[in-house]
C-alpha cells in the first residue's frame, strides 16, 4: 500500500493540465482530482489502512499532490482566461440557465381599493384638486341637515345610517317640549353614510376657490351579499368659485371617465335627484364589456344579456350636480355669491368594473392570493 | 312606477315607438328600468325619485312625455266631464258627520256616498290595465279606486257603508292597544302615533295605509262611502314604519299628494263606479279645503346661463316651462313663473333651471373645463400624501396592505381584552357582527391571518392604515388614525416588526427614538415582557410585541403572531418637524473590527450598547450586532455575540495604533462591565 506510485500520478497530472484547453475541461479535471470522489480523496481514505509509522509520510505526499493540482488549476485558469477578455466574469455566469424564472425581492402590494383611490384622486390632483379627508364619526347635522336632507324626509331612506349609542351627557340645556326630540336627534352621532359631510367641513373652514377630492370609508346598514357591503369607500369631489357651471362639471367628469376607462368610452349625464345638488345628474358610461352594443337604453333584452350591464348598455358610475343653494346657506356663504359642483362615486364599484370583480366581499376578505394580484 | 304605452296615450298623442319613449324618459330623469311587451302593449317600469310624487301616476308621466315629445297633454272629455247630481238634501247630509280630531294629521277629507251599486267582476279592459301594472282585480268598485290611484296618484278608499256603525266618520289617533284586522287579514295592534279612520265604535281603516277587513266592499255590498283625502306625510310615514306595512296608498301619501286633485279624482271615481257598477251619488261631504298659496318664482335668464354654462333663449325657456304646465309672464329678461300645485318639488329658481336643463336635455349642455385656481397646501391636505409615504415603505418590505371592516363583533373585541367602557357602540347594528367600532385594527387583522392560515398561506405579513375609535380619547373626539402591522411566519420573530418600525422612522427622518419595555395596558392583547413601547419626544408613538397566546388559542391559531400599532396622527406631527440635514460624506476611510464574545444569557444587547456609548470611545462611530448565537460551543446559560465596531476620524486617516487603543477600550468595557469572555 505504501508504495503507491506518486511519480506516475505526478506525470499524469502534468499531462492532463497541459492538454486542457477549455474551462469545461479544467472543471472536469478539478472534479477528477479534487472532487468528493476524486483521486486525492481516494488516496486520503487509504491512510487509515496504513501502519501508523507510514501515515505521516503518506499524508505529506498527498498534500504535495494537492498543492500541485491547486497551482496547476490556478495557472491554467489564468492561461485560459487570458484567451478572451472578461473571462473571469464569463466564468461566473456561464452556468446560468437563462430560461430559468427571474429572481426578485418580494414586494408587498397596496390594497386594490387604495390603488383605485390613488388612481382616481391622482387624476383630479393633476387638474389642481387637493385631497382632504374627514372623520368617519359624524354629526347628524353634517351628514344630513347641512346637506339639505331634512329630518323625516323620504330622501333619508336612501341614506340609511348606523347611529352610535350616546356615550356622554350633553351639558347643553335642551329646549323643553316638542322641540326636544328633534333637538336630540339633531345632535346624535352617526357613522357617515357618504363622504359629502366633508364638503360641509371644508366649506365651513375655507372660502372659495375650492377644488377638493375626498376619499374615505362610508357605512350603511345593508345586508352583506355579492353587491352590498355595510362598509365601503367613496370619493367625493367638489369645486366652488364665482362662476362654476354645469358645463364645467361635464368637462371635468368627462376627462375623469376617459382617464379611468379609456378614450373610447361614451358618456351620458342623466337627470336625477339628490337633495344636496340641483340640477343633479347621474353619470353613465357605455358598458365596458359589450360597449353598449348589447342593449338599448332601458330595454330588457331577452336571453343573451350582457353580464356586466345586464342589457342596459350603460353603467352608472357616479352621482353629481350643482351644489344646492341651501348647502351654501348652511356653510355661511352669502346667497348667490358662489356656484359649484359636487360629485361622488363608489370606489369598490369602479374597481369591480375595471378589474372584472363580481363579489364586493373579496375586498374585505384580504386573501393574500387576492392582494398579490394587484 | 309602472305605466303602459296605451294608458299614456289616453292623455297624450304618442307618435314614436315605446323604445324611443323609454330612452327619452330615461334621459329626462325618469329612468326606465325595463320595458316589456305584453298583450300588444308595452309596460314601462320607471324609477321615480323621491322628490317627484306627481310622477307616481299615469297622468304625471303623461305630462312628462308631452313635454319631452313636444305634444300637448290633455285630460279626455270622459274624465273631465263632471256629473255631480246635486240631489243630496239637507236631511241626508245630516245623516253623516265627518269629524277630524287630528287636524295636522288629516288636511282634507272628502266623503261621497253612492247607494245601490252592483258589486261584481270588473270589465275586461279595467282588469287588464290593473293586471298589466301588477295589481290583482278584486271587484268592480275596489278596482275603480285602484285604477284612479294609478291614473292620478290620488289614493281612494271605498267602505261598505252598511257595515259602518253609527253616522260619523272620525279621523283620529288610535288609542294605545286598539286593534284592527286589515284587508290583508292581519290583526294589528295600534298606538297613539297612528292615525286611523273610525266609525262610532271602532277603527275602520289605518289612515292612508290600509282599510279594515270589517268594512271591506264585497259582493253583498249595496251602499258605499268613498274616501278621498290628504294625510300628513310624516304621520303616514311613521305609522307605516311602526306597523311594517306599506301600500300603494301609503307610498303616495308619504311623499305628498296634490291638494287640487282630491275632489276632482274622487268625482272621477264616482263617475266610473256609476258607469260600471251603477248606483246613485246621494251625498258629497268635505272638510274645508286648505288655502293654497300660489308659488311664484322669478327666473333670471342670466342665472340660467351662469348655472348651466349655456345660453337658453327666452322663447325656448318659456316653451319648456309651458310644456310642463307652468304659467309664465315675461318681465324683460326674466320670467315670472307660477308653479302648478302638483309640483311640490319646485321651490326656488334653481329648481326651474333644472327643469329647463332636463327637458332640453343634459346632452345639449356644452362641455368646458373650468379655470382652477391653485389652493395653498394645508395640514389636512397633506395627510393623504403622508399615508402614501408610509404605505410605500411598508410595501417595499414585502408587507401587504389589508382593509378590514371597522365594525366588529363584541365577541372578537372581548377576546382581545378591551373593556366595555372604552368602546364606541353602534345603536342599530344589522347583526351582532357589526356592534362595535374597532378600538384597534389588530383584532380584525389577526382574524385575517387566521383566514389566510386556513388557506394554506405562509409568511403572512399584513398592514392596515385606518381609523380606530375609543370613547376615552377626548370629549369631542373618538377617532384616531392608526397603522397596524401583524406578522406570522415560520422564520419570523418580534424583532422583524421592530425593524420595520425603525425603518419607517429613519426613512421619514425621525432620528431620536427609543424602545422601552411596555408595561401599560393600552394594548391589552400584547404579552407582557414581550412588548415594547416606541417613544419619540417622551411620548408613546407605537406599541409592539407578541399577541397573548391565550387569545390565539381562543381563535384556534397555532402560530405566534407579532403585532404593532402606531399612532399615525402623532407620527405625522413628527414628520412635519423632521427635516433631513446634509451630512458631509467622510473623506477619510473607516475601519471595521469585529469582536466575538461569550456572556451570560440575561445580559441585554441594548445594555451593552449603552455601556459602550457611555464609555465615549474615541473614533468609534458605530457599534452594532453582526451575529447572535447559542449552540454546542456555548456553555449553558450563556450566549455568543459577534459585535462590529466602526472607527473613523474626520480629520485624518486612523493609524493602527489609534485603532488598537480604541478597540482595546471596547474590550475592556465588555470584560469589566459585562463579564464577557472573548472567543
Amino acid at each position: 500500500m505504501s508504495n503507491f506510485d506518486f511519480e506516475n500520478l505526478n506525470n499524469q497530472i502534468e499531462q492532463d493540465f497541459a492538454a486542457a484547453s477549455t474551462s469545461e475541461q479544467l472543471e472536469a479535471l478539478r472534479i477528477k482530482y479534487l472532487g468528493r470522489k476524486g483521486i486525492v480523496a481516494g488516496l486520503t481514505s487509504r491512510i487509515v489502512a496504513l501502519p501508523v509509522e507510514q501515515r505521516p509520510e503518506f499524508g505529506r505526499r498527498i498534500n504535495r499532490i494537492k498543492q500541485k493540482i491547486s497551482s496547476l488549476l490556478a495557472e491554467s485558469q489564468q492561461r485560459l482566461g487570458a484567451l478572451s477578455s472578461g473571462g473571469a466574469i464569463k466564468k461566473a455566469i456561464e452556468d446560468v440557465d437563462m430560461t430559468l424564472p427571474g429572481i426578485t425581492q418580494a414586494l408587498g402590494h397596496c390594497h386594490l381599493i387604495t390603488q383605485t383611490i390613488e388612481e382616481i384622486c391622482g387624476i383630479f390632483v393633476r387638474l389642481g384638486f387637493v385631497v382632504v379627508e374627514g372623520p368617519e364619526i359624524e354629526s347628524e347635522y353634517n351628514n344630513f341637515t347641512a346637506l339639505n336632507i331634512p329630518l323625516e324626509h323620504p330622501s333619508r331612506d336612501v341614506f340609511d345610517t348606523f347611529y352610535l349609542k350616546p356615550f356622554h351627557i350633553k351639558t347643553v340645556v335642551a329646549k323643553r317640549g316638542k322641540n326636544q326630540r328633534l333637538q336630540n336627534q339633531a345632535s346624535r352621532l352617526l357613522l357617515r353614510s357618504h363622504t359629502s359631510p366633508v364638503q360641509i367641513r371644508v366649506m365651513r373652514s375655507r372660502k372659495p376657490p375650492l377644488a377638493v377630492v375626498v376619499p374615505g370609508k362610508v357605512y350603511r346598514p345593508d345586508a352583506v351579499d355579492a353587491s352590498h357591503s355595510f362598509m365601503f369607500h367613496q370619493i367625493e369631489g367638489f369645486m366652488v368659485d364665482y362662476n362654476i357651471a354645469f358645463s364645467d362639471l361635464k368637462g371635468i367628469l368627462e376627462l375623469f371617465a376617459k382617464s379611468i376607462f379609456g378614450e373610447a368610452i361614451k358618456m351620458r349625464f342623466r337627470p336625477h335627484f339628490f337633495p344636496f345638488t340641483e340640477p343633479s345628474a347621474e353619470v353613465d358610461i357605455s358598458c365596458i364589456l359589450c360597449k353598449g352594443k348589447r342593449g338599448i337604453s332601458g330595454r330588457r333584452i331577452g336571453g343573451n344579456r350582457c353580464p356586466v350591464c345586464h342589457g342596459k348598455g350603460w353603467l352608472e358610475i357616479l352621482g353629481s350636480g350643482m351644489i344646492h343653494p341651501n348647502v351654501f346657506k348652511q356653510v355661511g356663504y352669502s346667497a348667490g355669491r358662489y356656484s359649484g359642483f359636487a360629485f361622488g362615486m363608489g370606489v369598490e364599484r369602479i374597481a369591480m368594473l375595471k378589474h372584472g370583480i363580481n363579489d364586493i366581499r373579496i375586498f374585505f376578505e384580504n386573501d393574500l392570493r387576492f392582494l398579490r394580484q394587484f | 312606477m309602472k305605466v303602459t304605452y296605451n294608458w299614456l296615450k289616453d292623455f297624450v298623442d304618442i307618435t314614436v315607438s315605446a323604445q324611443k319613449i323609454a330612452g327619452l324618459l330615461t334621459m329626462a330623469g325618469l329612468e326606465v328600468v325595463y320595458l316589456e311587451e305584453r298583450h300588444g302593449d308595452w309596460i314601462f317600469d320607471i324609477e321615480i325619485t323621491p322628490n317627484r310624487p306627481d310622477l307616481l301616476s299615469v297622468i304625471g308621466i303623461a305630462r312628462e312625455v308631452a313635454a319631452i315629445t313636444g305634444k300637448r297633454f290633455r285630460l279626455p272629455r270622459s274624465i273631465y266631464k263632471q256629473r255631480n247630481n246635486k240631489n243630496s238634501s239637507r236631511r241626508l247630509s245630516e245623516q253623516l258627520k265627518i269629524s277630524i280630531q287630528d287636524k295636522t294629521g288629516c288636511l282634507l277629507y272628502i266623503a261621497r256616498v253612492i247607494k245601490g251599486v252592483n258589486v261584481g267582476d270588473s270589465p275586461y279592459w279595467l282588469r287588464r290595465r290593473l293586471e298589466m301594472l301588477g295589481l290583482r282585480s278584486v271587484n268592480n268598485v275596489v278596482d275603480v279606486t285602484n285604477y284612479i290611484l294609478l291614473e292620478s296618484g290620488q289614493p281612494l278608499h271605498a267602505f261598505d257603508l252598511g257595515r259602518l256603525q253609527g253616522d260619523s266618520i272620525v279621523v283620529r289617533r288610535a288609542i294605545n292597544g286598539e286593534e284592527i284586522i286589515t284587508l290583508d287579514g292581519q290583526r294589528r295592534s295600534l298606538d297613539d302615533q297612528i292615525l286611523i279612520i273610525a266609525d262610532d265604535r271602532k277603527p275602520i281603516a289605518i289612515a292612508g295605509i290600509m282599510g279594515g277587513e270589517g268594512s271591506e266592499v264585497n259582493a253583498a255590498t249595496r251602499d258605499i262611502l268613498l274616501e278621498s283625502a290628504i294625510f300628513n306625510p310624516i304621520t303616514i310615514r311613521r305609522a307605516s314604519r311602526t306597523l311594517g306595512l306599506s301600500s300603494e296608498s301609503s307610498s303616495r301619501f308619504e311623499r305628498g299628494v296634490d291638494v287640487q286633485g282630491v275632489d276632482f279624482y274622487s268625482m272621477r271615481a264616482v263617475n266610473l263606479i256609476r258607469d260600471i257598477a251603477g248606483g246613485r251619488l246621494i251625498l258629497s261631504k268635505n272638510t274645508t279645503k286648505p288655502r293654497l298659496q300660489k308659488k311664484k318664482i322669478i327666473l333670471h335668464l342670466g342665472q340660467l346661463k351662469r348655472m348651466l354654462g349655456a345660453d337658453y333663449g327666452l322663447a325656448q325657456t318659456e316653451r319648456i316651462l309651458g310644456s310642463l304646465s307652468f304659467s309664465i309672464k315675461r318681465h324683460g329678461n326674466n320670467l315670472e313663473v307660477v308653479v302648478p300645485s302638483f309640483r311640490s318639488d319646485i321651490k326656488r329658481e334653481v329648481d326651474l333651471i333644472e327643469e329647463v336643463a332636463r327637458i332640453s336635455g343634459y346632452e345639449n349642455i356644452p362641455v368646458r373645463l373650468p379655470r382652477i385656481v391653485p389652493q395653498g397646501v394645508q395640514e389636512e391636505v397633506s395627510f393623504w400624501d403622508k399615508k402614501r409615504v408610509v404605505r410605500n415603505i411598508l410595501i417595499s418590505q414585502g408587507i401587504n396592505e389589508a382593509i378590514t371592516y371597522s365594525l366588529l363583533s363584541r365577541d372578537l373585541i372581548n377576546k382581545f381584552g378591551y373593556s366595555e367602557s372604552q368602546l364606541v357602540l353602534v345603536d342599530n347594528p344589522l347583526t351582532n357582527q357589526q356592534e362595535i367600532l374597532r378600538p384597534s385594527i389588530i383584532p380584525a387583522l389577526v382574524s385575517r391571518i387566521e383566514y389566510n392560515l386556513n388557506q394554506q398561506q405562509k409568511d403572512i405579513r399584513l398592514f392596515e392604515i385606518g381609523d380606530i375609535f375609543r370613547r376615552d380619547y377626548s370629549e369631542s373626539q373618538q377617532e384616531k388614525t392608526s397603522l397596524a402591522l401583524v406578522y406570522c411566519g415560520i422564520d419570523i420573530n418580534p424583532l422583524y416588526i421592530k425593524g420595520t418600525l425603525e425603518l419607517i422612522l429613519k426613512r421619514v427622518g425621525v432620528k431620536e427614538f427609543e424602545f422601552t419595555l411596555c408595561n401599560d395596558s393600552h394594548s391589552p392583547y400584547l404579552q407582557k415582557d414581550f412588548s415594547l413601547s416606541l417613544i419619540v419626544n417622551n411620548r408613546i408613538l407605537a406599541r409592539l410585541g407578541v399577541i397573548k397566546p391565550e387569545i390565539l388559542e381562543g381563535l384556534d391559531i397555532k402560530n405566534y403572531i407579532f403585532a404593532a400599532e402606531l399612532d399615525l396622527n402623532y407620527l405625522f406631527i413628527e414628520i412635519n418637524n423632521a427635516q433631513k440635514q446634509y451630512i458631509p460624506i467622510p473623506i477619510y476611510p473607516e475601519v471595521r473590527r469585529d469582536i466575538s464574545i461569550v456572556l451570560k444569557k440575561n445580559i441585554l444587547f441594548g445594555e451593552i450598547v449603552k455601556g459602550i456609548v457611555k464609555g465615549r470611545i474615541p473614533y468609534l462611530i458605530e457599534i452594532g450586532l453582526k451575529d447572535c448565537y447559542s449552540g454546542r460551543q456555548i456553555p449553558f446559560g450563556y450566549k455568543g455575540l459577534t459585535l462590529f465596531c466602526i472607527y473613523r476620524a474626520d480629520d485624518h486617516t486612523l493609524t493602527a495604533q489609534e485603532i488598537e487603543t480604541a478597540h482595546q477600550k471596547v474590550l475592556d468595557i465588555l470584560k469589566t462591565a459585562f463579564s464577557a469572555q472573548q472567543r
